[in-house]
């Protein structure tokens, strides 16, 4: 093999039709007000250790919880006592804690509405601890920050519970490989003063139905769209998609509301169980989703099946989605 | 120095071509909008000191995309696993094979292979990019072609 043809490759594959965005300009100035917002945030909240921590030094102390206390005014701001998301569904924040060592921990009332947990978005990744509820570790969605906001992420809180402890343990870091080719060795701990906001949710009086999405695109890097299903969350959750093509496919997943980036989505193809994946991009933003490649036999018909499902608590609250196969 | 004022007109005029460089590094159209977009976002705030802004953002994409990269792991799926290996299969073509394997390089080799046999850029700069010696820009490349088993002794090298 030549470096030419390696060039060639690369050219192929990266000059080819490639998703539009006509809204970057526009995406791109919202991410940098948000890093406005968290590089105030974490100025304020820095400001609130150095105090803290002079007021309560205390040898061993693992993290500095601070619930009840006025948040600083950045945190505020970020992680306000309430608000409305865009389907209208009314939040309200009962419970602030701010991390200062590897875990702090926070009682809150339960009401039996659902809870959700929040960080700023700092970087390019969420940090949000692991969670614990009554000593209980939480599994949440981790979602990159993607546009920079600081996602929700659901909780589960034992049934009739009028009360609950959640604990926030930064102590399990992910891993880096500081050799090429070396072991994956224990990523440096985050350090940075983290607010973590709990909500409770008041579920809609009534079912509010997402927008319709409109067609997939008929052609998608460089592939045709061979077979594509809709549906709805909670609803139909697994449909089963056929194309036939040459070499590996892939899967286009557009969806419809607020609680969108909380479903999965499965596959299985020919049978054979393939990749899982998190989130789903919004129908609204018109650029469409670049497609979940999956390996398949070349030539051979395919069959993906696509399994569905969500995180979290979603009454009244529906998600439309719709899958696309795309085969060469 | 660049002027605030024409950062609009850059990322209309400059940001598809940095895209497809985005999307040769991640991969998925969607992880290289969102690189793209990082990028773009971090440059605005060098954006006054700046001298030759797609240098710059060429050079931001990269080194989020390596940092990225590092932190990959930490994802988790439904089921708390790891998301499977895609499974090989013989039937792909020479083209199908070889993308696969950049696919494969660790994050700075597969960087170095961008800069230099897409960007077409001379060991110095990439070297200048990714802030290591030449020496190292070589040694990357002659790795990565050993692993796609692309012959070597044609490479030649710009300096």
């Amino acid at each position: 093999m030549s470096v030419r043809e390696l060039r060639d490759v690369l050219r192929e594959r990266a000059e080819g039709p490639s998703p539009a965005n006509p809204h970057r300009h526009d995406q791109v100035r919202a991410r940098i007000r948000r890093t406005r917002l968290r590089r105030r945030a974490s100025a304020g909240a820095v400001t609130l250790a150095v105090v803290a921590v002079a007021a309560y030094l205390v040898p061993g102390q693992a993290g500095l919880v601070v619930p009840g206390e006025t948040p600083p005014a950045a945190a505020r701001q970020e992680l306000p006592e309430r608000f409305t998301s865009p389907d209208g569904t009314e939040y309200r924040r009962v419970g602030l804690v701010t991390l200062t060592g590897t875990e702090a921990s926070i009682d809150v009332p339960v009401s039996g509405k659902p809870l959700e947990v929040a960080t700023p978005c700092d970087g390019d990744r969420n940090r949000m601890p692991v969670v614990h509820v009554n000593s209980r570790r939480v599994h949440v969605p981790r979602y990159g920050c993607g546009d920079g906001l600081p996602y929700l992420l659901p909780v589960d809180v034992p049934q009739g519970s009028t009360r609950a402890t959640l604990t926030f343990d930064r102590s399990e870091e992910g891993c880096v490989i500081p050799v090429e080719d070396g072991p994956c060795v224990p990523e440096q701990p985050d350090t940075a003063v983290r607010d973590i906001g709990v909500y409770e949710w008041t579920p809609p009086a009534m079912t509010i139905e997402p927008a319709r999405i409109g067609a997939l695109p008929g052609q998608l890097d460089g592939r045709r769209l061979a077979d594509s299903a809709s549906g709805r969350w909670p609803g139909v959750s697994s449909v089963t998609l056929t194309g036939s093509g040459a070499g590996p496919v892939s899967v286009s997943l557009l969806c419809s509301g607020d609680l969108a980036q909380r479903m999965w989505f499965k596959f299985w193809i020919n049978g054979k169980e393939g990749r899982t994946t998190v989130g789903c991009p919004w129908a609204e933003g018109s650029s469409p989703s670049a497609g979940l490649e999956l390996e398949a036999p070349e030539g051979e018909r395919v069959t993906v099946t696509v399994q569905t499902g969500m995180w979290g608590e979603y009454t009244n609250r529906p998600v439309r989605w719709s899958a696309g196969l795309y085969v060469r | 120095m660049a002027d605030r004022a024409i950062f609009q007109d850059f990322v209309v005029a400059r940001s598809d071509r940095l895209l497809r460089t985005a999307y040769l590094l991640a991969r998925d159209w969607g992880l290289a909008e969102d690189l793209l977009q990082e990028s773009l976002a971090k440059a605005w705030f060098a954006w006054p000191g700046i001298d030759e802004p797609e240098a710059y953002v060429r050079k931001v994409l990269v080194t989020t995309y390596i940092s990225w990269w590092r932190r990959r792991w930490r994802g988790e799926v439904p089921s708390g696993d790891a998301l499977p290996e895609r499974a090989a299969h013989d039937a792909a073509g020479d083209d199908e094979e070889l993308w696969r394997a950049v696919g494969r390089l660790p994050a700075r080799q597969r960087a170095v292979i961008v800069l230099r046999f897409y960007e077409d850029l001379p060991v110095g700069e990439v070297a200048r990019l990714l802030g290591c010696q030449e020496g190292t820009v070589k040694s990357q490349t002659a790795k990565a072609l050993a692993k796609l088993r692309v012959d070597e002794s044609i490479v030649k090298e710009r300096r």
